[in-house]
């Protein structure tokens, strides 16, 4: 149950727990019956319909808190409501015209939809969503997965679950040359409860056995002899030795790179796919993997993060990015050292097209 | 009956609580006093509950219980906890009944969880402690029995973390805070200049505390979850209204994701917004890279409420790695360190080429050494934090 700071006016404020998805969950419990509507909630609704209230009605999921922390403060001072339907959202209802203005400008900054509200004359659209909230069923809490013992369930899996062996590729003249393999964890596979953190855990887990299957030389059935091998790793400070390269196509080709720097996949050798975080000992990474016969690639970057997606930056010369419309309204330093992930629709594949980016597909 | 002041310093912590025990057991035997006396023998859990975060898991889950009660507790050298409480002390009853619901029954919790009673079974407690300090006849094991992974530097597996999550959530951290001061120190000028102060957690301490013989090193996203929650402590001890009367300018590092949390937030509503432009919230680099989107929000947020903000404790081999515009970021925390000294010419000049050319904005960390004072010097840095500013700080 989440607390809310101390509150030095009267403030109407109805706490509400929040699903992972930043849905408000009914109070006290697992299910309620249809909400009744509380006298601070009604209070408000009758200042919309009546007086020259303003609102603000803000969808953020992501940072439910901090969202919720914004409107309070505006509520506070204004004798306004903040109200959490069960359709999710944040609405701040009977504030003034300029307050809400105002904090249109702070969600605006924080690059967070909002829309403004001028009630009496937007009172249909608090209306709509007052009878959606009236309409919902109670959201059970969903029962986030389980985290003890996700090292014993990651070392009871099946060898090959939870890895896949990606394709690195790119269009030329209107065909797809195919550069490299990555031999990947597959997000998702361990699941976590929400937070950064607990997915990064789960993802090592696997990585360090794809990189214990490396140890053994236990090649995927499907590598490409002619194509240079990527492989997944997990963020952990520089061991003190690696497993050898698979023989093939890259095999040598990092010390072929000091004499010869490429950028791109083009001619790359077998690489390690550091996670991006490890950057902060790229200098250890870096000469560990070329005494063993490895280069470097580097996986998580991300449109704030795209100046590192550069050899000149970093150690290596691939980067992966999830694909996104930010990433490709976005300018890279060097586009030709960029691989795309999760980009097959038309807008991604015309935005690798024109800038000679590379794409990492799950398909051969 | 205390013991000696120089044998008391050469006790630990849990022999002296033994010995507080056997002391509370005497006086009540001589004032006819009536207690009641819960002995939960952990260390007597069978084999596949006895391991260390088995042990901790319920000790977290016992101690909530028993805290905001008038029982004592004493923690003894066996890894075993006594509870004693004036009767009828019915929270005794509900620790019971927790411990046969987490141990399955009656029968498993019942040689777990002992009582005894004041003063009749006085002599039955002084020999418990005897025992519990390897003076008794009856064998208890003097240290914990180490986890699975055992042995120094063991990998920490999540349960563990999460016990130690749970620990941490009570642990008293004063003895782990460290204040140092930031000064401007110019050449030929006067004395240190205070600009602000910063309150940082001894992590390596707290960790050889709460995950004995287990390191982080090999799971940092295991370490950041610590961390997040030793955020969230230092956040909840900053929003006490006895901290914020007489405010003075402020450091906090800080991950990311914690400007998210209601700790943060609660903290952020009471602060004035003409207090907020003095408190500087720090991110390292490493956890900037390791979730740029909660750093993306995090330095929004901070923009929007007009914290300052600094880039923490950056190794100097990082430097190339910076944008332009230090990611936003209003200051750069750069550490020192002897391989400074040693970079020939190329090397110098590629790190001042990469310093913000307001230098104004820098501050040289881990200036522990006056050479540091002077290397600074050298490059136009005046700000300084470490111990030389605190000698400098502290009068003769």
């Amino acid at each position: 149950m989440q607390q809310h700071p101390p509150q030095p006016q009267a403030t109407i404020w109805a706490t509400r727990p929040v699903a992972p998805g930043g849905q408000a969950l009914p109070a006290g419990g697992q299910t309620a019956p249809a909400p009744r509507r509380s006298a601070p909630l009604n209070e408000a609704v009758r200042r919309c319909q009546s007086d020259a209230a303003a609102g603000l009605v803000v969808a953020a999921a992501e940072w439910p808190q901090m969202a919720a922390s914004l409107l309070e403060d505006v509520a506070n001072t204004t004798g306004a409501l903040v109200w959490r339907p069960r359709q999710g959202g944040f609405w701040l209802l009977g504030s003034t015209a300029a307050a809400a203005r105002e904090t249109l400008g702070l969600f605006k900054s924080m690059g967070w939809p909002a829309r403004l509200l001028l009630f009496p004359g937007d009172i249909a659209v608090l209306d709509a969503a007052l009878e959606e909230d009236a309409a919902l069923p109670a959201i059970p809490a969903a029962n986030p997965p389980g985290l003890i013992g996700i090292e014993d369930r990651a070392r009871a899996m099946p060898a090959a679950s939870g890895h896949a062996l990606a394709t690195i590729w790119r269009l030329e003249a209107g065909l797809p040359k195919l550069l490299a393999q990555r031999w990947m964890v597959e997000p998702g596979t361990l699941p976590t409860p929400p937070g950064r953190d607990w997915a990064g855990h789960a993802q090592g887990l696997l990585a360090s056995r794809l990189l214990q299957r490396a140890a053994r030389q236990a090649w995927p059935a499907a590598r490409k002899q002619q194509l240079p091998l990527l492989l997944d790793m997990p963020w952990m400070p520089p061991p003190g030795s690696l497993p050898a390269p698979p023989p093939g196509a890259g095999a040598g080709a990092g010390a072929r790179a000091g004499a010869r720097a490429g950028v791109g996949p083009e001619g790359c050798g077998h690489a390690l796919v550091l996670p991006l975080p490890a950057a902060a000992e790229a200098g250890a990474w870096a000469a560990l993997a070329a005494a063993h016969g490895w280069e470097l690639a580097w996986a998580g970057l991300t449109p704030a993060l795209a100046h590192l997606a550069t050899p000149q930056r970093l150690p290596g010369r691939l980067f992966f990015a999830e694909y996104s419309p930010l990433v490709a309204s976005t300018a890279w330093p060097a586009p030709e050292c960029l691989v795309l992930q999760g980009g097959e629709g038309r807008a991604a594949l015309a935005f690798a097209a024109k800038h000679g980016i590379s794409l990492c597909s799950r398909m051969g | 009956m205390d013991p000696a002041p120089s044998l008391n310093r050469m006790l630990g912590p849990s022999q002296r609580e033994a010995l507080a025990l056997a002391a509370l057991a005497r006086e009540c035997a001589a004032a006819g006093e009536e207690q009641r006396v819960m002995h939960l023998r952990f260390s007597a859990l069978p084999s596949d509950h006895n391991r260390l975060h088995h042990q901790r898991l319920l000790r977290e889950a016992l101690l909530p219980l028993l805290r905001p009660t008038r029982a004592r507790l004493f923690d003894l050298p066996s890894g075993d906890l006594v509870a004693v409480s004036p009767p009828p002390g019915e929270h005794l009853d509900l620790v019971r009944a927790t411990m046969q619901k987490l141990l399955g029954g009656e029968r498993e919790a019942a040689p777990i969880a002992q009582e005894l009673r004041l003063p009749q079974q006085a002599a039955a407690l002084l020999a418990l402690v005897e025992s519990a300090l390897g003076l008794g006849a009856e064998h208890w094991p003097t240290t914990p029995i180490p986890a699975e992974t055992g042995g120094t530097g063991a990998q920490p597996q999540t349960a563990d973390i999460l016990a130690a999550e749970a620990a941490l959530v009570q642990a008293d951290l004063s003895v782990h805070h460290r204040w140092q001061t930031i000064c401007l120190l110019v050449d030929g000028g006067p004395g240190p200049q205070p600009l602000w102060r910063e309150q940082r957690v001894v992590e390596a301490d707290l960790e050889a505390v709460l995950l004995p013989q287990q390191s982080l090193d090999a799971t940092p996203w295991l370490r950041r979850r610590f961390r997040a929650r030793l955020d969230k402590r230092a956040l909840a001890q900053w929003a006490r209204p006895e901290e914020l009367r007489g405010f003075s300018p402020s450091g906090l590092p800080l991950l990311p994701a914690s400007l998210g949390e209601e700790e943060f937030l609660r903290l952020d509503a009471m602060l004035p917004a003409a207090i907020r432009p003095q408190v500087t919230l720090g991110f390292s680099l490493p956890d900037i890279l390791a979730d740029p989107d909660a750093f993306a929000m995090a330095r929004r947020f901070a923009g929007l409420r007009g914290y300052g903000t600094a880039l923490d404790d950056l190794d100097a081999g990082l430097l190339p790695m910076l944008p332009g515009d230090n990611f936003g970021l209003g200051k750069l925390k750069l550490r020192f360190s002897a391989a400074l000294l040693a970079l020939d010419g190329p090397g110098r000049a590629a790190l001042e080429a990469a310093l913000p050319a307001e230098r104004d904005r820098v501050v040289l960390t881990g200036a522990d050494e006056p050479i540091a004072i002077g290397w600074g010097w050298e490059r136009g840095i005046t700000r300084f934090q470490g111990r030389v500013i605190e000698q400098l700080l502290t009068p003769p």
